[in-house]
């Protein structure tokens, strides 16, 4: 897999075909990979792992251009992110 | 002249709840966002455009490799984060939204650095959404960013 590139780069079409099917198969993805980040490349999963450092290096060896790489939430998380410095401006 | 990047609504029922004949949607407005590292610009990555998160938090992975700036040499506690209270240093990173048809504009943002991969990418407002036009029409399945 070609990690990175000079410029920010636009994705083939296939990767938004590949988007598209992440999303619909969402909630099968968090049955079978709960809580996991998922690489899918061609409407299949390529990778899947609670790290994602372990995803990246089983992909990196890998003739897969523009996988899409999305981390699999099962049940609702709120992210609330408060630090712990506050103020009102 | 503007440039506007598409966003995907990804929508599912809880699996759970749903066991229980409770139809509960989880919605989530969702982004592909690049970083830039010494090496060049990352591919793509499916992030969360959460409008409840000041700041945008990035998992370890995603930040070990990228340019990046610290801003303060002590960790913050986030709350509410991971299983409670996490740790994350707050830096300057450069990332661009990716679209079907078009690139934002890189922009250089303040983001939280976790110290683990436990969490999505989370874009939040500083420096991001209050830099665009941020349209979210669910009925529609319509949902964009706009740079002017």
């Amino acid at each position: 897999m070609q990690m990175y590139f000079p410029s920010p780069t636009l994705p083939p079409k296939r990767y938004w075909r590949d988007s598209d099917w992440f999303d619909a198969h969402d909630a099968e993805l968090a049955e079978q990979y709960p809580n996991q980040w998922v690489a899918v490349f061609s409407g299949k999963v390529i990778s899947h792992s609670t790290s994602l450092g372990q995803v990246l290096d089983e992909l990196e060896p890998q003739d897969v251009e523009f996988p899409v790489i999305g981390f699999v939430e099962k049940g609702i998380h709120v992210y609330k992110n408060l630090s712990a410095f506050q103020n009102e401006i | 002249m503007s440039t506007k990047i598409s966003l995907r609504f990804k929508t599912k029922y809880d699996g759970e709840l749903l066991k229980h004949g409770l139809q509960v949607r989880v919605i989530r407005l969702m982004a592909s966002v690049c970083f830039n590292t010494p090496m060049g610009w990352t591919a793509s990555f499916k992030a969360i455009v959460d409008t409840g998160n000041p700041v945008t938090i990035l998992p370890e992975i995603v930040h070990r490799h990228i340019h990046r700036r610290i801003l303060h040499p002590d960790p913050v506690s986030l709350f509410g984060v991971g299983r409670g209270e996490v740790l994350a240093h707050l830096a300057e990173i450069e990332m661009a939204f990716v679209g079907k048809r078009q690139l934002s504009p890189p922009l250089r943002i303040k983001a939280y650095l976790l110290t683990d991969n436990s969490l999505p990418v989370l874009i939040g407002y500083e420096d991001v959404l209050t830099d665009v036009t941020l349209v979210s029409a669910y009925p529609r399945r319509k949902a964009y960013i706009e740079f002017r």
